[in-house]
């Protein structure tokens, strides 16, 4: 039975083999596609909105994470640190260079980029120690943006007032659109040339290395991306909240739950962190918002199971299934 | 065992000289100095702990190299990135396969072939290596010779004009082991230099025509295998002797 099952279980990209050209084409489109309609149908059955921008936002951030750690198996803590900037920098051109709001929320995700350029020297570690040493990374940056003696710049712990360039429409639209992009992004990186590169040096850099691939370039690029999705979320989020204080934005449960959101969907897929963070943000807002006590004890529960049942998250639960249905329940 | 002359003509393809690798203290290579020729195949044997995967790992980017030059086709290489050094036609093998486990076996060829410019030697590479019938397989279908296999699939992708082999032959039986010298001897025919780091002397002998004997971080003999077999020296190193002339 084992060595019947070995013979079918090829490599999973054949299951794609059945599909049409134009299906597999079509895919990476269409993942993004879906939840993009879904909230532009939900923004006129739902009240509200800035709900569903933050749900935006996280599905955008869920994928962030996907690209860095899915693809590349460095867990970034700090991811918060990228959110962040890219509020400030975003705030700081509307409030100082009078910059639009879609504008300013572009310099966000620049600014993003740019912080996670600073923080390349961090690729030098691995696992736990570059894990922590990125959650380091963004307190630095909380507590440089918060300095009171940074007041004259970053109006220090008092915050930024975008008041004057709020627009719902338009921050609802931007949110809505990341989310795509993050999600065409994610998919079409898997699905390329440069995703079977980034698979292979999550799998062995060295040995990566050897094959020809420039290990610290093209990690670089997933963590630059990675950065900027999350740039682009915090100048999205920042804008559409109008009033925020380094704290809301520096804020380490943005890692938390953009990191716990692509587990539970499934890292490494592209339908898991988008299912993740829209089901697990929606039993946020209904538990945790008015019972935090409830929710965090759902959130620690949920986590248990995964870990127990499922390690490979949503998606991959649907794929043991489907194998089980496949090859039948004994071949492993 | 292969009838090729040991002397070298022109400039060597491989030439490490006065080469240290330093682990805190611990010199793992003591100032290892070796040159090898194009087209060349060579045995690098010592016992457990000599230094040889130190010298392949320092060779090809992996360590850096605390003293010494290495150079490679008449260009400096110490120091360079395993990419860089693999670019310039260094590759190897692994003793304990480094497979993607993520990608399937195909893939894991496609990928060093892609890099190399050379998309077009995939389907070749497979065939040779006898992996053409589970190219689209998952690499943890594989068994422990196959991913060896795949070791070498996806080194021999980039074109190199030398190869390190690291133990290969360990764990393989008689059959694969008959199998894989006669492909290792058709890439040496083929005008690739192969360094193949080795314990099997039955194995080294079908393939490699001299031997380096490294020792404690030091080559302590260069020649043939057969020589090598009867220097003192080299029974030193591995029996333990020390009645011999050098003692």
């Amino acid at each position: 039975m084992l060595l019947k099952f070995r013979d079918q279980r090829q490599n999973p990209s054949e299951d794609l083999k059945g599909q049409s050209r134009w299906r597999r084409a079509a895919s990476p489109w269409v993942a993004a596609a879906i939840p993009v309609l879904i909230f532009l149908v939900a923004v006129h059955v739902y009240s509200n909105e800035l709900l569903l921008v933050d749900m935006a936002i996280y599905i955008a951030l869920a994928q962030g994470i996907n690209i860095i750690y899915g693809f590349t198996g460095y867990l970034p803590f700090g991811y918060f640190g990228f959110f962040g900037v890219g509020a400030y920098v975003a705030g700081y051109g509307i409030i100082h260079w009078g910059l639009s709001g879609p504008v300013a929320v572009l310099v966000g995700g620049v600014g993003g980029a740019l912080a996670g350029a600073i923080l390349l020297p961090l690729f030098r570690l691995r696992g736990a120690y570059f894990a922590l040493t990125t959650l380091a990374a963004g307190e630095a940056f909380y507590a440089i943006v918060s300095n009171p003696s940074l007041t004259s710049i970053t109006n220090g712990p008092y915050g930024l007032n975008l008041a004057t360039a709020y627009s719902s429409g338009w921050s609802f639209g931007m949110a809505v659109g990341l989310a795509g992009v993050a999600i065409l992004v994610a998919a079409l990186i898997k699905r390329s040339r440069y995703g079977m590169t980034l698979k292979a040096i999550k799998d062995d850099p060295y040995s990566a290395a050897m094959a020809g691939i420039n290990v610290a370039r093209d990690r670089f690029y997933a963590w630059l991306i990675a950065a900027a999705i999350a740039g682009v979320g915090g100048a999205i989020y920042g804008w559409a909240i109008s009033v925020f204080y380094p704290q809301d934005v520096f804020d380490v449960t943005v890692s938390v739950f953009a990191i716990v959101f692509a587990l539970f969907g499934g890292i490494g897929s592209i339908w898991g962190p988008t299912i993740g963070a829209a089901l697990l943000y929606a039993i946020y807002n209904v538990v945790g918002v008015s019972n935090p006590q409830y929710f965090q004890l759902i959130y620690g529960l949920i986590i248990v199971l995964l870990v127990l049942f499922a390690p490979r998250g949503l998606a991959g639960l649907m794929a043991s299934i489907r194998e089980r249905r496949l090859f039948g329940g004994g071949a492993r | 065992m292969i009838d090729q002359g040991v002397e070298r003509v022109g400039e060597p393809l491989l030439a490490v000289q006065g080469l240290v690798t330093r682990f805190g203290k611990f010199r793992a290579l003591d100032g290892v100095s070796l040159t090898i020729g194009e087209g060349e195949s060579v045995g690098l044997v010592g016992p457990n702990g000599s230094g040889k995967t130190t010298l392949v790992n320092t060779v090809c980017g992996l360590y850096p190299a605390s003293e010494g030059s290495i150079s490679f086709a008449g260009v400096e290489i110490t120091g360079k990135r395993p990419d860089r050094v693999a670019a310039a036609g260094i590759n190897r093998t692994f003793q304990i396969p480094k497979p993607f486990f993520s990608l399937s076996v195909r893939e894991n060829v496609e990928v060093a072939a892609h890099h190399a410019r050379q998309p077009h030697r995939v389907e070749e590479v497979l065939e040779r290596t006898a992996l053409l019938a589970v190219a689209n397989h998952t690499v943890d279908t594989l068994t422990a010779a196959q991913q060896k296999r795949l070791d070498l699939a996806r080194a021999l992708a980039m074109s190199p004009r030398l190869l390190f082999i690291d133990e290969l032959a360990a764990g393989l039986s008689p059959n694969e082991l008959q199998e894989v010298a006669v492909m290792l001897r058709s890439l040496v025919d083929e005008g690739m230099a192969l360094v193949v780091v080795e314990h099997l002397m039955g194995f080294l002998e079908q393939v490699v025509h001299e031997v380096f004997v490294l020792t404690a971080g030091r080559i302590v003999f260069q020649g043939e295998l057969r020589d090598a077999l009867a220097d003192d020296t080299v029974q030193e190193v591995f029996l333990g002797r020390t009645d011999s002339a050098h003692s």
